[in-house]
């Protein structure tokens, strides 16, 4: 615990009050590059041969479990359900600053819909102590569920707190948060008992880059993989015969159907002019 | 019997659940039931007349200032009562937020922002996945369901006479854990990207941010506003993310979307696809934006635009 606070901002307050510290757990899916090309198939999803990443909707809760961590002392813990391949989403996080990794893997977590991946996820936060926080995105690129941190929120049976535009507070010692919700109708602000589970939306901050410091400590830092029996969950809680919903079939959306009408003329004044005659006409100026 | 239990904090949603649930009926079999949270004044007999069998009724502060903990603890409650196996809520962000609650509470499967509901032995829901690219079918295995709705999905059916015992049912009020400190409601000023009837999105076609003064007097000549794609926004910084269209910014329906300098990859023409009419100026005739487009003109946006616009002001 020491070693934590020498390293934080804390070091130069002389508060070495254990109390103080937030043991965070980020939680992150490793996802296609937003700039992957989709393809659908026979009703599966292929990517091509475009890099995976951390979510980018993740990648705002590991900034902010950082920000935390910089502010308050304590330590950010990285984990993600996944395939083997999701190390490296867990390394991008460590690169950045997240001090400890696992990887929840395991054959029979294959197919896990949001019951079954918050079943599996709960038990490996479980395994970790004292946690105080749990921070994840709003919602996976590929997924788009947005549900999983209400659902691992609820097995935990901590408050969930969604659509976090704030962390305006944390008093560690009364063990509360304050936050500035972001909700269709303007901003809110609720107190809430910790620990708590929270989703962050972008507004929050502006995540940063791996330094080559944090790069070199990710590459040497060991990423334990916890299986299904290492969190205490067995074959029928989770992957597909946990679940409430099966994988789903995926289909391309139906194309915008137009058939472009290309504007032409001898000069760039006439083919204007002859574009905001059509524009005018078609009564959408 | 099993039972569909409805709810929206919405009436008039609710009333798309319930008409809905009553075409499910035929091939479903199943009662239906809508729950009335709130102060009930005489909503229940609405209720009955677009389809409910029964309305179980609570109120209770708590149930009030839209809270998810106290209401999905309800609806659980009332759904155990009604012995129902399937709960269709509204996909508005509230529904979001109470709909993986419930399943929680109930060991449901859960679907949201579902566009399209079947029962085929099992219920089947259709959503968007992916970043908006595709649709998802999803299946629900689970005996119970909970199956979140978008707006306007299912039609209001007609009023018909009925009417029908209301129900109370009992609430446990727990104090929630989350308390409300205040609400502030959105200022006025922010952009208006997303009312915005006419949107000039513009891409790398401009070649340095001064240019961006030749898109803005189109936008005002036209009474538009202007928004961008990701790598203007995120890799340029030219233009603020509020401005961003596409996969990992807004999607937008305006009445026309002038697509300037943008090739149209997937990740951006995704939030357009609601326009009603879509135009674009790019210099290449093979860029996939005229894929999509119900006009183009092909030629170099610093003559073109420009001339636009005079015309517009005109």
């Amino acid at each position: 615990m020491l070693n934590a606070v020498a390293t934080g901002q804390a070091a130069f307050s002389f508060s070495f009050i254990e109390e103080a510290h937030l043991n965070i757990v980020v939680c992150i899916k490793q996802t296609p590059d937003t700039a992957a090309k989709v393809e659908v198939k026979d009703g599966h999803v292929t990517w091509g041969d475009s890099p995976l990443v951390v979510n980018p909707w993740d990648e705002f809760a590991v900034e902010e479990a950082i920000r935390l961590k910089e502010k308050h002392g304590g330590k950010v813990i990285a984990i993600s359900l996944g395939p083997e391949t999701a190390r490296e989403a867990l390394k991008q996080a460590v690169a950045m600053g997240s001090d400890e990794a696992y990887l929840v893997s395991d054959p029979v977590l294959k197919g896990s819909d949001v019951l079954a991946t918050s079943r599996a996820l709960a038990k490996a936060i479980g395994k970790i102590d004292g946690v105080d926080l749990v921070l994840f995105g709003k919602q996976a690129i590929d997924g788009d569920t947005g549900q999983t941190a209400i659902a691992t929120a609820r097995r935990l049976g901590w408050s969930p707190l969604t659509y976090v535009a704030k962390i305006a507070e944390i008093d560690p010692a009364a063990r509360t948060i304050k936050v500035e919700r972001l909700l269709e109708e303007g901003r809110q602000t609720v107190t809430s008992k910790l620990p708590a589970v929270i989703s962050v939306v972008k507004e929050i901050n502006e995540p940063r880059y791996p330094s080559f410091m944090g790069i070199r400590k990710a590459s040497k830092l060991a990423i334990p993989i916890w299986s299904a029996a290492d969190i205490g969950v067995e074959a029928g809680q989770v992957g597909l015969a946990g679940s409430g919903v099966a994988w789903p079939e995926i289909m391309p959306l139906p194309a915008r159907e137009a058939v472009c009408e290309f504007v032409e003329g001898a000069s760039p004044a006439e083919v204007a002019a002859k574009l905001a005659d059509k524009l005018a006409a078609e009564k959408v100026v | 019997m099993g039972t569909i239990l409805v709810y929206s904090e919405r009436d008039d949603l609710a009333y798309e659940l319930i008409s809905q649930a009553r075409r499910f009926q035929a091939v479903r079999g199943r009662s239906v039931a809508a729950a009335l949270l709130g102060d009930p004044g005489d909503r229940a007999a609405d209720f009955f007349a677009y389809g409910a069998d029964r309305v179980f009724a609570a109120n209770h502060p708590t149930l009030t200032g839209l809270r998810p903990e106290p209401v999905s603890a309800a609806l659980a409650q009332i759904a155990d009562s009604a012995n129902a196996d399937t709960v269709l809520v509204d996909s508005t962000r509230r529904g979001k937020e109470l709909a993986p609650r419930l399943a929680q509470k109930l060991g449901a499967g859960c679907v949201t922002d579902a566009v399209a509901v079947r029962w085929e032995n099992e219920w089947r829901a259709d959503r968007s996945a992916l970043g908006g690219n595709t649709v998802a079918t999803d299946r629900i295995v689970s005996p119970r369901a909970v199956i979140a709705v978008m707006p306007k999905v299912f039609e209001r059916g007609a009023k018909e006479a009925r009417s029908g015992e209301v129900a109370q049912a009992p609430v446990t009020a727990d104090a929630p854990p989350v308390r409300v400190v205040e609400t502030r409601p959105k200022g006025g000023a922010g952009t208006s990207l997303d009312d915005a009837e006419i949107v000039i999105g513009i891409g790398r076609g401009f070649a340095k941010q001064e240019d961006l003064a030749l898109a803005q007097a189109l936008a005002e000549a036209l009474g538009g506003e202007v928004g961008c794609s990701r790598t203007l926004a995120t890799d340029f910084h030219w233009l603020g993310e509020d401005r961003m269209i596409g996969l990992s910014g807004k999607r937008l329906k305006p009445r026309l979307y002038l697509a300037i300098g943008i090739s149209g990859q997937i990740q951006h023409t995704v939030g357009i696809t609601g326009a009603k009419l879509i135009a674009a100026i790019n210099s290449d005739k093979e860029a996939p934006i005229f894929e999509m487009a119900d006009y183009g003109i092909v030629g170099d946006l610093y003559q073109v635009v420009p001339a636009l616009t005079a015309k517009v002001r005109k």
